[in-house]
């Protein structure tokens, strides 16, 4: 290969380092390619070194954590459990097979799907409840003085976002609510028993942005933290839900295809994982302090 | 070659040699390798000689020098210098036991 080539390769390789050690290393390593003869394996070399300098990020002198959008990662984790659940999870002759091996042992079985069942529900009733708790708040944040004016801005910042969010959050919760009164076909008791774990994290990210609006107002944050409290105990419960299912499918595991038990593993895993994700930005973002509000004087409160 | 450092990893050897070279004074990349090319015979490539150098600067074992010109130099410390006379004892010790275990299975 001509020489040329081999250093526009050479360079182009080096847009594959991570931007800190671009920042870092980027010029002088980029000097060094077009004032040495490049070969094939210096090309090579840099791929390798660029692979390597992704791994050991964190040595980058200077480098920032690598932090992911918490919305693309969401969002992502909302299409990867739908993929999961659809054609995954949802294979009718597999949650009927493995529930009626399950059934085998008796009550227990039903036992087991009640409770993923409740819990799951619970776990979505208490994502609404926490819409409810920042809705009060938003409605009496005006009559706060002396923040009234900020708090009614950040208020209405959080309507026009509910107001953007509540047709998918309607969307899913049709799609949860049709499936769980077996509109279609009826996914049985097993499927009933694990639905919830893959609708109830979307609607937990779906509400997570009005609790993060309401958390930038000083009079809004305790709502926005006690809606946070709310979507913890929804993770909680949404986890304890998997744990039943965990068992109720390892009764009848035997009939389990690998497809189903890997779909439904991985489901649980990402179901776990984003509503963790969901409660605990949340609670990161609305701080246990409740906001100081200054004394009152003789002239009434004072301004800050 | 010498013990290897965990942190070091695989570029424990070519650490060793960026550390010679620059024991007796700063240098900029193209340097070191002309350097490490001249006195060991290994010529090393961008990628390596980079990640090596980031993980002795991580360490604090070189820092880099303002620069003069456009080329930026580094340099050695003084922790780089401690870790360097302890990988060339280990090194004497290797050779050592070597030319003993050469000499025994020439007898």
């Amino acid at each position: 290969m001509r020489a040329g080539v081999l250093r526009a390769v050479a360079g182009a390789v080096l847009s594959l380092y991570p931007k800190a050690w671009r920042e870092r290393y980027g010029e002088e390593v980029a000097d060094l390619v077009t004032a040495r003869p490049v070969r094939l394996r210096t090309v090579a070399d840099l791929a390798a070194g660029a692979g390597d300098a992704w791994l050991h990020r964190r040595r980058i002198p200077g480098a920032r954590p690598l932090r992911l959008p918490l919305a693309a990662v969401l969002v992502a984790g909302i299409y990867g459990l739908w993929l999961l659940w659809s054609p995954g999870a949802r294979d009718l002759a597999g949650l009927g097979s493995v529930w009626d091996e399950a059934a085998r042992a008796g009550s227990l079985a039903d036992e087991l799907s009640g409770t993923a069942t409740t819990m799951f529900a619970s776990a979505g009733a208490l994502a609404l409840l926490s819409l409810a708790q920042l809705g009060t708040a938003v409605r009496a944040a005006g009559k706060h003085a002396p923040l009234g004016a900020a708090a009614r801005t950040t208020g209405r910042r959080v309507v026009v976002t509910g107001l953007a969010v509540v047709l998918p959050i309607m969307l899913v919760l049709t799609m949860y609510a049709g499936l769980m009164l077996d509109a279609g076909e009826p996914l049985g008791p097993l499927g009933g028993a694990i639905t919830g774990g893959f609708f109830v994290p979307p609607l937990m990210a779906l509400i997570l942005p009005l609790p993060l609006i309401a958390a930038t107002s000083p009079v809004l944050s305790p709502a926005a933290r006690a809606a946070g409290k709310s979507l913890t105990v929804a993770a909680v419960l949404n986890a304890i839900a998997w744990l039943a299912v965990a068992v109720l499918v390892a009764m009848g595991l035997r009939e389990a295809s690998p497809w189903f038990v890997t779909s439904l593993a991985a489901g649980a895993v990402l179901s776990v994982g984003m509503a963790a994700l969901v409660a605990r930005a949340v609670l990161r973002r609305a701080p246990e302090d409740p906001v100081m509000l200054p004394e009152r004087t003789q002239l009434g409160r004072a301004p800050f | 070659m010498a013990r290897r450092t965990p942190e070091l990893g695989r570029f424990t050897d070519v650490a060793l040699l960026v550390l010679i070279s620059l024991a007796e004074g700063q240098k900029h990349g193209y340097r070191m390798i002309s350097d490490i090319e001249e006195f060991s015979g290994t010529s090393l490539e961008p990628g390596t000689l980079y990640g090596a150098l980031m993980r002795l600067e991580e360490r604090g074992w070189i820092e880099a020098v303002q620069p003069a010109e456009r080329r930026k130099p580094y340099r050695i410390t003084d922790g780089g210098r401690d870790a360097l006379r302890e990988q060339l004892a280990t090194l004497r010790r290797i050779e050592q036991a070597g030319v003993r275990r050469v000499a025994w299975g020439t007898a």
